[in-house]
């Protein structure tokens, strides 16, 4: 049943940036919603502004935004209309396009949708069983003491307490700096309240509104340790990448120039195992090592036996061996180590989706992965304005000539020309990594 | 009792420590969740940190945590009697979340296929460290080895130390794996509203931490390899850790709006006016100069504490956040004012606080609650669920299959 998707028939009006928003509506996409995305040129999306390696000086900024690369990854699958909302005339489109709606997302402030008049008692106002689901940083409630603060996805993890739980003891903290990880974790709590929210209005009819306020969702990772400080009056600390309940553990230097295997030994069958797999028994029957909390006082003691030993291996062997016999290991991997992964290219998890200018762009897989009604994306990333057409017309109720005055009057953006075509420079090669995409068929624009 | 959104809902939980916050997003918006867990206690139990002392003999607070709202079923899942129960407890429910390693259901007939049968309405969630297909699906995991195998772990820490991992003891990858795990549980119950059927979720570990600013598209775009680079970036600058008083800020300093006003802001406190000059409006001239203004950034941040620091910056519309520990948090004034801290009355601890809603649902909220004593729920499921006697019970305890 192709029209059988969990979310056919669901249309979500989405004003997001960057990536917490963006990911949420991607994951509603994917599954079968119609998501608009209402995009201005004059303030694009960051996320169409970090870069692909398409030469912006020679071809222009709209080609340059509507090549990006992380603008495939969250945007992926989503209906562009290009809009400039802060005039009158684009608000009435809007609100005849969100009476056609069932979900409002947005992770713009909410200073800045109230501005724009979505707030949600004027979205509500014009369909009053949307589930409105707004992603701040602070909430949306003017009251809350950081409600008119600045946070973005990367200074975030400071200050949920992740940046500073982050690095070895004894050094500075290392933080999570090349990665805006509340941003994706953030993207899923949302859609968990939002199909949660839809649950409600199934039974009841009655939408409603989600305030997801991203520094306490994130905080609220932290549970265990903020029990232990509040009960126990013990604060956590940066632990490397060491556990307390799983010793040894660690990730150990390999031959080559920067490559690292993870291992985490858990049971005390699992320590023999390894001790075996190292080709030293001997470590099982040293007293230092005999229990976990032996093994927790002497880790370093151990890690550098440890090290010496994967030090001769590459982490792929090391990684192989240790889990043949029941030891969780992993190389640690790079991108150019994910790029040619066996194990993913087996379960099909890079995909390969149209581009109205690339012809074929490459992004990476949905992981929630369901058998029987397993979702589908048309498209990668939009042109901006790709889907005037469609959207002015059927949800917005405006004719030809309306349209044409639109954009006269720069209310709409038109998308750009398409007489320039492009191809990813990585296309030629890596179709032989991944050769059951499909490299060449025709794009169908 | 405020109506709340999962209500209708019965799911079975056998999450481990990997998946067991997924099953608790589910309960707490009130899913009858029941978590199936052995007579020793499930994984959660026996995980940091605990409420006396980290010998394994207090109570876990992971557990306290993880496992709210939720009913506790013990049961032995290696008897033929138990694996009967499971039976009959699968044609019961609507969902079952399973992160055992692939296969160990099925070998005791009660696995995905097997369940299908007996309820061809049930969704199984299943979450592993690699999924359930290709030539690593009997691969062990962990949080540090779903890091490792993300791409994340590799390009995170400074460069002339090991990789280190996100979030360190928080386990962040089996936070995302857990949220992936509950959405995945939701949505395939959307798709039943349509089909009729329940159907197989599969989430790898893997792949739900794939997320990335530096994607693998991207490296095959540029072919321009990540490092690890430390605590701030030389693209952009100044961004990054800068220490305090009494520890760290975040800063993150890109726009002239924001440039100008922490130059002034420098001047003001330092006497320093070189940076103020209209040179460094050019992020690039910035970068290039990373030296002399990361010294000015720091010759200001070292005069304040971190969360004075914090207000002060905001104030001035500048997007600094302080690197908080788990104490700053507990005295954070901005979740005291949203009442985000929950109590509970655990029969077991006491009066404890909680982290509180990851989200507010204006009419079917989240809700807090105690963590089950293990097997407290044994009678509620067995007899008012199952139909079993009261005599059945008793004996099925004795026998060790309860």
């Amino acid at each position: 049943m192709a029209n059988a998707l969990p979310l056919s028939g669901m249309r979500v009006f989405e004003l997001t940036l960057a990536i917490a928003g963006t990911t949420c509506g991607r994951h509603l996409a994917h599954f079968g919603a119609e998501v608009v995305k209402i995009e201005s040129v004059h303030h694009p999306d960051i996320n169409r502004t970090m870069g692909s390696t398409v030469d912006r000086q020679k071809y222009g900024d709209r080609i340059w935004l509507d090549s990006s690369i992380l603008g495939s990854e969250f945007n992926t699958g989503k209906l562009s209309v290009g809009l400039d909302l802060k005039k009158p005339e684009a608000r009435v489109l809007a609100c005849r396009i969100l009476s056609r709606c069932d979900v409002f997302l947005t992770n713009y402030s909410a200073e800045a949708v109230r501005s724009l008049g979505l707030d949600y008692e004027s979205v509500r106002a014009i369909r009053p069983d949307i589930i409105y689901a707004g992603m701040t940083g602070f909430s949306a409630d003017p009251v809350s003491p950081y409600y008119s603060y600045i946070a973005f996805g990367s200074n975030l993890a400071a200050l949920c307490g992740l940046d500073e739980l982050t690095g070895f003891p004894g050094s500075e903290p290392s933080g999570i700096a090349s990665l805006s990880y509340a941003d994706y974790v953030n993207g899923t709590l949302a859609l968990v309240a939002i199909l949660s929210a839809l649950e409600h209005r199934d039974r009841t009819g009655e939408g409603q509104a989600i305030d997801l306020s991203q520094f306490e969702a994130v905080v609220t990772l932290l549970g265990p340790q903020l029990l232990d400080l509040d009960i126990n009056r013990r604060s956590a600390t940066r632990t490397g990448n060491r556990a307390s309940h799983s010793a040894p553990q660690g990730v150990y230097r390999c031959r080559g120039k920067d490559d690292w295997v993870a291992i985490s030994v858990m049971t005390q069958s699992e320590w023999r195992a390894f001790c075996h797999v190292a080709e030293h028994d001997e470590w099982a029957a040293d007293d230092r090592f005999a229990t976990l909390q032996q093994r927790l006082a002497h880790h370093d003691d151990l890690d550098a036996l440890i090290e010496a030993w994967t030090i001769q291996h590459t982490p792929a062997e090391i990684a192989e061996w240790l889990q043949r016999v029941g030891v969780a290991a992993s190389q640690v991997m790079n991108q150019a180590h994910l790029a040619v992964d066996a194990h993913l290219c087996s379960r099909d998890h890079w995909l390969l989706l149209d581009h109205a200018r690339m012809g074929k762009d490459l992004v990476t897989g949905e992981a929630i992965r369901l058998s029987d009604t397993p979702g589908h994306l048309d498209h990668a990333l939009p042109s901006i304005g790709q889907h005037n057409e469609y959207v002015l017309r059927a949800l917005a109720d405006c004719s030809g000539a309306e349209i044409e005055q639109l954009i006269a009057d720069d209310v709409v953006f038109p998308m750009a020309s398409l007489s320039v075509k492009m191809q990813r420079p990585y296309v030629p090669w890596f179709r032989h990594f991944v050769p059951q995409l499909p490299w060449e068929e025709s794009s169908g624009q | 009792m405020t109506q709340q959104a999962l209500s209708n809902y019965r799911i079975i939980d056998l999450t481990g420590v990997a998946g067991a916050f997924g099953a608790k997003l589910l309960a707490d918006l009130g899913a009858d969740v029941i978590k199936v867990e052995p007579r020793a206690g499930g994984e959660t139990r026996h995980t940091p940190p605990f409420a006396t002392g980290d010998d394994g003999n207090g109570v876990s607070l992971f557990h306290l945590y993880v496992d709210t709202n939720k009913r506790s079923a013990t049961l032995d899942l290696d008897t033929v009697e138990g694996q009967e129960l499971m039976r009959r407890l699968i044609v019961k429910a609507d969902a079952v979340l399973d992160t055992y390693p692939p296969g160990y259901l099925a070998e005791r007939g009660i696995g995905h296929a097997q369940a299908k049968a007996l309820n061809e309405q049930l969704v199984w969630m299943s979450l592993t460290p690699f999924g359930l297909t290709g030539p690593r699906r009997d691969w062990r995991g962990s949080d540090l080895v779903a890091w490792a195998a993300s791409g994340n772990l590799y390009t995170n820490g400074f460069p002339e130390q090991p990789p280190v991992a996100p979030g360190g003891p928080v386990m962040l990858a089996y936070a995302v794996g857990a949220a992936y795990a509950a959405a995945g549980c939701l949505m395939a119950l959307r798709a039943r509203r349509i089909t009729g059927r329940g159907q197989l979720v599969d989430i790898s570990m893997q792949e739900a931490n794939l997320f990335s600013e530096s994607p693998v598209n991207a490296f095959l775009d540029d072919l321009i390899p990540r490092h690890r680079f430390g605590n701030r970036r030389s693209s952009v600058v100044p961004m990054g850790t800068f220490p305090c008083k009494d520890g760290y800020v975040h800063l993150l300093i890109r726009a002239a709006n924001h440039w100008q006003p922490l130059a002034e802001w420098i001047k003001e406190k330092t006497g320093n006016e070189a940076v103020t000059e209209a040179l460094f409006d050019d992020p690039y001239a910035r970068a290039e100069s990373r030296e002399f203004i990361e010294e000015s950034v720091e010759s200001l941040t070292t005069q304040y504490m971190k969360q004075e620091l914090f207000v002060e910056a905001q104030r001035r519309g500048l997007p600094f956040t302080p690197l908080n520990t788990a104490d700053s948090l507990l005295q954070d004034p901005h979740l005291a004012a949203r009442s985000f801290w929950t109590t509970i009355d655990d029969p077991q601890v006491g009066t404890i606080r909680a982290a509180g809603p990851p989200y507010r649902l204006s009419l079917t909220p989240w809700q807090s609650g105690p963590a089950p004593r293990l097997g407290e729920h044994n009678h509620s499921v067995y007899r008012d669920l199952l139909g079993l006697s009261e005599a059945e019970v008793t004996a099925l305890t004795c026998r060790g299959v309860i």
